[in-house]
């Protein structure tokens, strides 16, 4: 009898929490001064919606440093992970827009609306501040294979459809769009497998258990080094400044015509005073152009590029046009 | 051989200095406190220390860096131990044991053999790693997706009935683990799977947040309704708070035997630390001289397991230091911390940078003994926490598994989910199911699945190319003859108990 209602009991608790749990999650984001606006007054907040680690949490973490010089205040880095990147870009949308929330804004973004996990469009819905880096993807074969230029590597694809296997990382991602637009654009049948990481598809290039691969610079950058991987070709409209990358082609140069290019930037919710706006604008202008943040964006293997707001809009709808078209073509999403 | 000697005295020559003698105390410090507080991990720990350490010699980084990764291994079990609360993967198994230890007193002896045992193989560990990474390097890289898939489906077969008792339910709860592996984005192809529509579900649960609310919340649950078991305050004096001789002597074996099969299991990418608990779990039980033990506080259950780990962590460094290539997250994310100032792991660091190389590999075998002279003492302290009045200390638990759950993601919905996984793990210790197997298959499930995928689409979607590769082939093989096996010893032993009733 007892045992029972202690039983009873539990289960009362483990309810009450729940509902605990499920209500109050109304934000109060601090209060906006309506009358003068003295900008930055106390630290803001930047959003991340991946996890701890990763280069988009890094890079964040980088603007976060430099961006405290120059604007007096703290800058402080939370990660809002989950959800393909909704959650965050969800957090920073919902946000007060008084200038205290931002959040970093990447491709990653793009994967989410395309495969219409989330019916928000942030390149609508979100204010984008600035351009802080982009890079492109890289193709790359073992040193012991045969190819030596992309053109052989798609003479060899043409003779032999589907033979070769080309590892990239997230579908839906900027590596599998750059893996799909050279496809198309080359008339050619390759396998595409999809690793979780970049480093798990090195290691099956160069245990020969895939033919290719198309990921980062960074990825690849010390077997470049070490002569162990031959880099074919990069998808960016120029070539990378890397000493070790300087003598790789352009897909366009090798006369395949597309790019495809990763970018990293940071964005605010919608609404916001154009002072504080034009604040942030100009100082996330002087950070990308700070040597502090070019050497740290470099070390991270990403190429520090600046663009104002309405460009870098632009260049996001731009490239979510493009995943959506090609996606839907190659039949990844519906 | 004996240069690779006279580099590592010069490396431990350059680890000597105070600053970089600080850096490490630093690093093993917030590593241990990382590894005690359930919830935050290495991950976490490491990504705030990234930015902070700008301003610092690339080698001191380095070595707070490695110190905060080989810390949080030696203070996991701690949580485990004391209030069957695992703070990661790779300390769930400890749970089994070492709370059984507790629960009769000896939660102070557990403790201390986990150090040591974290010592002894973590030292072992770094051995291996000094004298062999670039030759298992070069092994490793024969492992593809089908190998990973046939190892990790070897795995599951070898390790599903851990607790050794009903198979069903066992394989009941495996087979749970491996549904909760699959919910979230499918990998290969990015539809969403079991996620019911919410957009907190897209990236898979948490899988510490699962064991936090299956072990953890359940535990306490359930430790209200059994509170009259566990007496009102434990009372033990202060020598028996460390191991009698007995115990060390029991101890000694599996750690070393940990040493190496947790350094073997290490080399495979993925859950190789976690599994490689389990791993040494299993043999341990099966070696035992006191089978009747298990399950009810053996020893050996926690020095094994808790040497393997360190000795996996260590294995997990073999990868990353001689190929760059991380095998796991908090691999990934040390790779990271590396980058940032200006050192890429790989094939050239031992040539370009012998002296940061050499001091790298120095400062882990002064991040172990820095380590055990840490957390011995600790013991005490931790073991004391006992003495707090249950009424006392499980609201406190409570609070401190909330704060941690909440932390990771800083998600309201991670603590809903808590608090499901808890009352789930509150009704299924009640029913007397084991949680172990939920665990291994929540594990083992993501790598049988990705493995399995890319392993047909490199073979052509054809099962028998994947069959005719030796290491593949053999190990399914292998865990083909097992499932036979049992199965036939099962029908043996029931036409022998069959025909004993008949006669």
């Amino acid at each position: 009898m007892n045992k029972k209602l202690l039983v009873v009991t539990v289960l009362m608790l483990i309810l009450s929490m729940a509902l605990t749990a499920c209500g109050g999650n109304s934000a109060s984001q601090g209060e906006q001064d309506k009358d003068e606006i003295k900008y930055p007054e106390k630290a803001i907040t930047m959003i991340v919606p991946n996890s701890p680690g990763g280069s988009t949490d890094l890079l964040a973490r980088t603007v976060a440093k430099v961006a405290e010089k120059h604007l007096g205040q703290p800058v402080i880095v939370q990660n809002k992970p989950g959800g393909s990147t909704t959650i965050g870009a969800n957090a920073v949308m919902n946000a007060n827009p008084d200038g205290y929330t931002i959040g970093s804004a990447n491709t990653g973004m793009m994967t989410s609306v395309v495969f219409k996990k989330s019916d928000v469009d942030y390149a609508q819905e979100l204010e984008p501040i600035a351009l802080m880096a982009i890079s492109p993807q890289v193709l790359a074969v073992n040193s012991d294979s045969e190819w030596k230029t992309v053109d052989e590597f798609v003479e060899y694809a043409k003779a032999n459809p589907g033979k070769i296997k080309i590892g990239h990382t997230s579908v839906g991602g900027s590596t599998h769009m750059a893996t799909a637009l050279f496809t198309e654009t080359a008339g050619i049948e390759i396998e595409g497998v999809t690793f979780d990481g970049g480093s798990n598809a090195v290691a099956a290039l160069l245990g020969g258990h895939i033919q290719a691969a198309m990921l980062s610079p960074v990825d690849f950058k010390q077997f470049v080094e070490s002569e162990q991987v031959r880099p074919l070709a990069e998808t960016g409209e120029e070539r990378l400044d890397d000493p070790l990358y300087k003598d790789v082609p352009t897909f366009k140069e090798a006369g395949y015509d597309f790019s495809e290019i990763l970018f990293q930037g940071i964005a605010a919710p919608k609404g916001m005073p154009d002072e504080v706006k034009a604040k942030l604008v100009e100082v996330l202008e002087i950070v990308c152009n700070d040597d502090e943040f070019k050497q740290a964006v470099s070390d991270l293997g990403l190429t520090p590029k600046y663009a104002a707001p309405d460009e870098f809009k632009q260049m996001w709808l731009e490239t979510q046009e493009k995943y959506e078209r090609v996606f839907t073509e190659l039949g990844v999403i519906e | 051989m004996s240069s690779t000697v006279g580099s590592l005295l010069s490396g431990l020559a350059s680890c000597l200095t105070p600053m970089n003698m600080f850096a490490s105390v630093v690093g093993v410090l917030i590593g241990t406190l990382t590894g005690v507080l359930p919830g935050l991990g290495i991950t976490g720990a490491l990504a705030l220390l990234l930015p902070a350490s700008y301003g610092l010699p690339p080698a001191t980084a380095m070595i707070m860096f490695c110190g905060v990764y080989y810390g949080a291994m030696y203070g996991g079990s701690t949580t485990s131990i004391l209030v069957n609360i695992p703070g990661e993967g790779a300390s769930v198994v400890t749970c089994i044991e070492g709370y059984e230890m507790a629960k009769k007193g000896r939660a102070g002896a557990a403790l201390a053999v986990a150090a040591i045992g974290s010592f002894i193989a973590g030292t072992m560990g770094t051995i291996g790693l000094t004298f062999f990474a670039p030759l298992l390097a070069k092994a490793a890289l024969a492992f593809g997706p089908p190998e990973y898939f046939a190892i990790a489906t070897l795995g599951l077969i070898l390790l599903f009935n851990i607790s050794g008792k009903s198979p069903l339910r066992s394989a009941l709860m495996v087979m749970i683990g491996l549904m909760i592996g699959t919910i979230g984005f499918d990998p290969m192809t990015g539809v969403s799977r079991f996620t019911m529509g919410m957009i907190e579900l897209e990236d898979g649960i948490e899988f510490i947040i699962l064991t936090m609310g299956l072990y953890g919340v359940g535990e306490i649950l359930a430790s209200i309704c059994e509170r009259e078991e566990r007496g009102e305050m434990m009372k033990f004096k202060f020598r028996d708070l460390y191991p009698n001789r007995e115990e060390l002597k029991r101890s000694l074996p599996p750690m070393f035997r940990a040493g190496i099969l947790g350094f073997l299991i290490g080399l495979i990418p993925g859950p190789g630390m976690t599994i490689s608990t389990f791993a040494s779990y299993a043999l341990e039980k099966r070696l035992s001289k006191h089978p009747e033990e298990w399950g009810h506080g053996a020893i050996e259950g926690v020095a094994g397991p808790e040497s393997a780990n360190n000795a996996a962590n260590a294995a997990q460094m073999v990868p990353l230091l001689s190929l760059g290539l991380p095998f796991n997250s908090s691999g990934a994310l040390l790779l990271a911390g590396f980058m940032i100032h200006g050192v890429a792991p790989g094939p050239m660091l031992m040539s370009t940078q012998p002296d940061l190389f050499w001091a790298i590999i120095a400062s882990l075998y002064i991040g172990n003994v820095l380590l055990l002279i840490i957390n011995l003492p600790l013991v005490g302290v931790f073991a004391s926490l006992l003495k707090i009045p249950i009424k006392i200390l499980l609201p406190i638990v409570m609070v401190v598994t909330f704060t941690g759950a909440y932390a990771i993601n800083s998600s309201l919905f991670d603590l809903g989910l808590l608090i499901l996984f808890g009352a789930i793990g509150f009704i299924l210790k009640r029913a007397k199911f084991d949680l172990a197997p939920l665990v291994i298959g929540l594990f083992l499930g993501p790598t049988i699945e990705t493995g399995l995928i890319q392993g047909m689409i490199i073979s052509d979607g054809n099962f028998m190319t994947l069959l005719a590769r030796p290491l593949a082939g053999t190990m399914l093989k292998i865990g083909f003859a097992v499932i036979l096996f049992s199965i036939g010893r099962a029908i043996y032993q029931s036409i022998k108990a069959r025909q004993t009733a008949e006669a």
